[in-house]
């Protein structure tokens, strides 16, 4: 019977060899997968001219994303993601048809096209220099033409380098060190922050202030020639804050203006002809202020709302009636240049209140709209933007940010559109069950008109057909895609006997919990845990399952951990999974640095946990006594590791023992395993993996014992990169240690390698990405470790005989495993080249590990591609011999396949790719994948098909 | 707990004769000894050609420098020409599907990867020389000897199908098909039966009747002697023959 069956195993090995497991036909698009598209949490918008016909507003976010938003309904019409290092700093419109943007230190230039978002241009200010230059990024678009190209230009500062560029295509002009010069003793050092047009016509100013901010720096500069006209200093007598200073100007004459180093007074410089003459003049704030805002023209702000006309004359209170916690746009001028104006935006639990008010404080418009920004946690940002409504006056719309990301529209006294932005920063993704049917009702499902849904039926079947035999339009097809997408069962908000219906729940960077339903991605709630409305920054930072397992009508739970109210404490959040109700929040006096999971329920069916503080002080959670007895028996076996990045080192702990019914203990030192090189990742086995085969049965029937400690660590370590930079070799170490004891299992040096590396470790094996410097390209690694222990080697008749006869032969040789009497192991090891770099691994997941596995990659290019387990494999023979064909193995080849078929994300890109979530189906041929980056992408795979 | 960090991203720094700090193209980097490391920044041009439904826009460029920072553009399509900063490189752009990448990179050996969806592009390892003055010497990674000349053109490699090709429809498919080839049985055994005399059909019919069927195998089991009936109608039939 074992010959048979393996023979037949072999033969449909061979017949799949490359056949995709995981491929999908174009026409099944939308029958399991969707994705959702995001943008990030804005920092900075533009809106496209009013006399423009397609209405946009230009957005840069902290995801580091520009991108173009419809203004109608808030769609995506294009985004580009910029690379990680590479910053977003100022976006600015020059003419219709040019989105200049400046990033990474005001290094990059770039012009990019506003229909379509087509890369225009793109220049280099400067190239990294030696001489760290703090200053100012700012580019400032000229309305004149320099070049004599009819395209207005730009005039560009970064890092004390002042540069006039063509708008049309990014060409220099001239250039200007000026910090080079102020070095040369033209004038004391200093740093340049800000770039204003002069009153001079032809001229620019640059203003900054001097090393020791004692003194504001003032250069006229010529824009035909760059050359510097004229410098004036003017003594502070109080220290200046960097960067918070500007100029006003208006017609009422021009001003310099900057806040003082405690935020107390706001200082003045009137700006007239050079040289300056005369002293700067301090007001008092009545409250200190840590940012002067220039909001247009001669309107500046400091916090709480208290807006300042600024001209030669001096300092002025703005008369604007603005309440403290309002939330300001910058200014703009209105089309028939009756002045400037600015909004102020308000929140309160019931209404937000927008105040259009122009220079002169007067309220143009008070708007009251129904939408609580409260329960988003507050305003972050606004944006105004003015229209010409149909009567030839100006209207407004307001973008508005929240605290939690989500992005508003208002105009006319309603939300025009809302976009849930916090879903681009997922931080942790936890799987729930549904509820059973008929027993919590989550949506209300409107009665089934048969005849209708029969019609329908009809229909999608006929355009199958169409669609198979290759003679639908593509509108018919498209229409199929929809209706797969709509396809009414997998949309159910009741739990199925198949596991297929899930609820993805997301904790997002700023604080907002959602849960996604794994049939569209549509969200079901989501409910905001982050910080409330003047509370400090700060949301949850990790989120722990709470009840997963649990009774059918109890809905499952998860605990978040955040920072507390307090410095060094952590709140405690259990939400509730079917409706993202909280059920309760607490205050813990200590800080978590790691959480432990301990295997013990409490009688609820809570988890309980153990978390543990910055000084190794080990908590309970929920530190009741009852726990404690509870975990009484755990104790002695709880040891938990440490891994110091920063110093390349791995430190273990373990629990005192001997005393009872207390819930916090000391954690004592174990072990240490400091690194010589530099510690680059560390990985181990997922908690909740369910292994089916303890064995690997060898072509010659022999077997192989897999090694299933689940307190096994791989560790990787790589040369340092300074001595590298000195023309050290550089290698690559990877470690498999016993995270309890911490002795190191295995150990193998790649020669010529480096980091960075990603892994995962799943079963009894590790798989590994990282670069090689020698081949110059991608290399994968995978080490197999096997039990060799003497109690394994041969299992005694009579007991095999015993097991088998009562059917739990795959038991044979399963025994208790433990770190203090570590087996002897053998690791078989192989390394293969990928064409590809990795971001992020994980691996396929199924309800009882039967299945074979998938490695999910996430791609450099934000595609998710899975690779079969078995191409990974450490006995892949370089000449098969019969019983390797037997056994079913691959012959090695040192390249690893890439199949265009096994991208999961097919034909589209998860922008800015993070992570992968994968989780189990009831099913066990099924696995659910959830990849988020920016944007986020779910499908579901049969690892094993074929 | 198993957390992975990343490498920070590092470049390599090649000594060269002492530049003035102060020249553009040039940035220095001091080390422990207290010597000023120099390197000079060039310039890596190139296009990519550009297939039938690809977007500019959606086209990334990729740039390994030394195995560690990435950098990313976007090729352009706008059929002028580009000047490299600092006017050190006058490039002429010709054509519509010609588009061209600048970016600043140290010297080294780095990896050029074009990222566009539909097709699939060769990762190109560029090396440029610090000693011969920024000279690039750019290859296939996967394969060296594939050298690609100046202006560095990428040409796809193939074009990728991300689906699975449903099987074309064809005629002997179809009629190979054991499902149809018993479909088509029955409808030429439908026809025959069909144009077959009523006199012969009858005669068929009896026949089938005599036939020992399972039902009638189970109403009389083997053994006993069929109903009496059914001989009685065997008889003139096999008269009549």
């Amino acid at each position: 019977m074992p010959r048979l069956f393996s023979t037949l195993f072999t033969i449909c090995v061979y017949s799949s060899n490359f056949f995709s497991a995981v491929a999908i036909y174009e026409d099944q698009v939308g029958t399991w997968d969707w994705s959702r598209s995001f943008v990030g949490t804005v920092t900075r918008a533009v809106f496209s001219p009013s006399d423009l016909k397609r209405k946009r507003a230009f957005v840069s976010t902290e995801s580091n994303v520009l991108a173009s938003l419809n203004l109608r309904t808030g769609d995506i019409s294009w985004k580009h993601k910029f690379a990680a290092n590479d910053e977003i700093e100022q976006i600015l419109l020059l003419g219709k048809q040019h989105l200049i943007t400046i990033s990474n230190n005001g290094r990059h230039v770039r012009a990019w096209g506003t229909v379509d978002g087509m890369l225009l241009w793109e220049q280099n200010t400067y190239v990294p220099s030696a001489a760290e230059v703090e200053g100012g990024v700012s580019v400032l678009p000229l309305s004149g033409d320099y070049d004599g190209d009819d395209f207005d230009d730009i005039c560009v500062l970064a890092r004390g380098i002042l540069q006039l560029r063509s708008g049309a295509d990014g060409l220099l002009l001239w250039t200007n060190n000026i910090t080079a010069m102020l070095e040369d003793g033209v004038l004391e050092g200093g740093e340049l922050y800000a770039l204003q047009l002069s009153s001079t016509k032809g001229r620019i100013d640059a203003v900054g202030l001097t090393a020791e901010h004692d003194a504001t720096l003032i250069l006229n500069v010529d824009l035909e020639s760059g050359q510097v006209k004229d410098t004036a200093s003017v003594a502070s007598k109080v220290p200046l804050a960097a960067s918070m200073l500007a100029v006003a100007t208006k017609e009422k004459g021009r001003a310099w203006v900057g806040l003082s180093a405690d935020g107390r007074s706001l200082l003045h410089l009137p700006l007239g002809p050079l040289p300056l003459t005369g002293e700067l003049t301090a007001t008092k704030l009545s409250q200190p202020s840590t940012e002067l805002r220039a909001l247009g023209g001669d309107l500046f702000a400091t916090d709480g709302a208290n807006v300042f006309e600024v001209n030669a004359g001096g300092v002025s209170p703005g008369t604007a009636d603005l309440a403290h916690n309002a939330v300001l746009t910058s200014a703009l001028t209105l089309a028939d240049s009756k002045g400037m104006v600015f909004a102020s935006v308000e929140a309160s639990s019931s209404s937000t209140v927008i105040k259009v008010v122009d220079d002169e404080g007067q309220a143009l418009v008070t708007e009251e709209v129904k939408l609580d920004l409260l329960s988003h946690g507050g305003i972050k940002r606004a944006f105004l933007n003015s229209y010409t409504k149909k009567d030839t006056t100006p209207g407004f719309r307001v973008l508005i940010v929240a605290r939690d990301a989500s992005l508003f529209l208002l105009q006319q006294g309603e939300v025009v559109w809302q976009r849930e932005e916090a879903l681009a920063s997922i931080k942790a993704v936890q799987y729930v069950d549904l509820p059973p049917a008929g027993d919590v009702e989550l949506e209300k499902t409107d009665p089934v008109d048969m005849i209708q849904q029969f019609k329908h039926g009809l229909e999608m079947q006929m355009m199958q057909f169409k669609v198979r035999m290759k003679f639908a339009t593509p509108e018919e097809s498209a229409k199929l895609v929809e209706h797969r997408r709509s396809y009414a069962e997998k949309l159910q908000m009741v739990w199925d006997p198949n596991g297929f219906r899930k609820l993805i729940v997301a904790l997002t960077e700023p604080g907002r919990l959602v849960a996604l339903h794994n049939g569209d991605g549509r969200s079901v709630w989501s409910t905001y845990v982050g910080a409330g409305a003047g509370e400090p920054e700060g949301s949850p930072y990790t989120m722990l399952p709470l009840t997963m397992v649990t009774a059918e009508h109890t809905a499952p739970e998860v605990l978040l951990l955040g920072p507390g109210s307090a410095p060094g404490s952590t709140k405690a959040t259990r939400v509730e999974c079917w409706h993202g109700a909280v059920t309760s929040s607490e205050q813990l006096p200590y800080t978590v640095a790691h959480v432990l999971r301990l295997p013990v329920s409490d009688n609820q069916g809570r988890q309980i946990f153990l978390l543990v503080d910055e000084a190794k002080k080990v908590h309970l959670y929920p530190g009741t006594e009852e726990n404690s007895d509870l975990v009484y028996d755990v104790l002695p076996s709880v040891y938990f590791y440490e891994t110091d990045y920063a110093n390349s080192t791995i430190r273990g702990y373990a629990l005192p023992t001997e005393e009872v019914g207390k819930t916090s203990w000391d954690a004592v030192q174990t072990w240490e395993l400091p690194f010589s090189e530099e510690l680059v990742a560390t990985v181990t086995r997922r908690p909740d993996e369910k292994v089916h085969s303890h064995t690997r049965v060898l072509g010659d029937r022999s077997t192989l014992f897999k090694y299933l400690n689940m307190n096994t660590l791989f560790a990787a370590t790589a040369t340092p990169a300074h001595l590298v930079a000195e023309g050290m070799e550089p290698t690559l170490t990877a470690y498999i240690i016993d995270a309890v004891t911490g002795k190191v299992l295995y150990r193998v040096r790649h020669l010529g390698a480096q980091g960075p590396v990603q892994a995962v470790f799943s079963e009894n094996w590790v798989v590994y990405h990282y670069w090689s410097v020698h081949a110059h390209r991608h290399e994968m690694s995978v080490l197999e470790v096997f039990d060799e222990d003497a109690s394994r080697r041969a299992p005694g008749f009579f007991e095999a005989a015993l097991m088998g006869a009562m059917g739990r032969s795959s038991e044979l040789g399963v025994k208790e495993i433990s770190s203090h009497a570590l087996p002897a192991v053998r690791v078989l090891g192989q390394s293969y080249f990928f064409s590809m770099g990795v971001k992020t691994m994980s691996v396929s997941a199924t309800s009882s590990g039967v299945t074979s596995k998938n490695i999910l990659l996430g791609t450099h290019t934000d595609q998710v591609l899975a690779l079969e387990k078995r191409l990974l494999d450490p006995r892949r023979p370089t000449r098969p011999t019969s019983m390797d064909k037997e056994e079913g193995l691959i012959p090695y080849n040192p390249n690893l396949p890439i199949i265009p078929q096994h991208f999961l994300t097919a034909n589209q890109q998860v922008s800015g790719l993070r992570g992968i979530a994968s989780a189990p189906a009831r099913l066990e041929s099924t696995s659910l994948v959830f990849a988020y980056g920016v944007d986020i992408f779910y499908t579901r795979i049969m690892p094993s098909k074929m | 707990m198993g957390r992975t960090m990343c490498l920070t991203a590092f470049s390599c720094f090649v000594v060269i004769a002492v530049v003035s700090a102060l020249l553009p193209g040039v940035a220095g980097k001091k080390t422990g000894a207290g010597e000023v490391m120099l390197t000079q920044y060039y310039p890596v041009e190139g296009s990519v050609d550009m297939q039938e439904g690809l977007k500019p826009a959606n086209v990334e460029v990729l740039l390994t420098v030394n195995g560690g920072e990435q950098k990313k553009t976007h090729p352009r399509m706008d059929g002028s020409f580009t000047l490299y900063p600092y006017n050190a490189l006058l490039l002429i752009n010709f054509g519509f599907h010609l588009t061209l990448i600048t970016l600043d990179v140290p010297p080294g050996t780095h990896l050029l990867e074009v990222v566009a969806l539909g097709y699939f592009y060769p990762a190109i390892r560029v090396d440029i020389s610090a000693r011969h003055n920024g000279k690039v010497h750019a290859a296939w990674a996967e394969d060296r000897r594939r050298v690609l000349p100046a202006g560095m053109l990428i040409e796809p490699l193939k074009k990728v199908e991300y689906f699975e090709k449903r099987q074309e429809f064809s005629l002997l498919s179809f009629f190979s098909n054991p499902m149809t080839l018993m479909m088509l049985f029955t409808f030429v055994c439908v026809i025959i039966l069909s144009n077959i005399d009523p006199e012969t059909m009858k005669e068929m019919q009896n026949e089938m009747q005599n036939q020992p069927g399972l039902m009638n195998m189970m109403n009389n089991p083997p053994g006993q002697p069929s109903s009496g009936q059914s001989s009685a109608r065997q008889r003139p039939s096999a008269a009549s023959k």
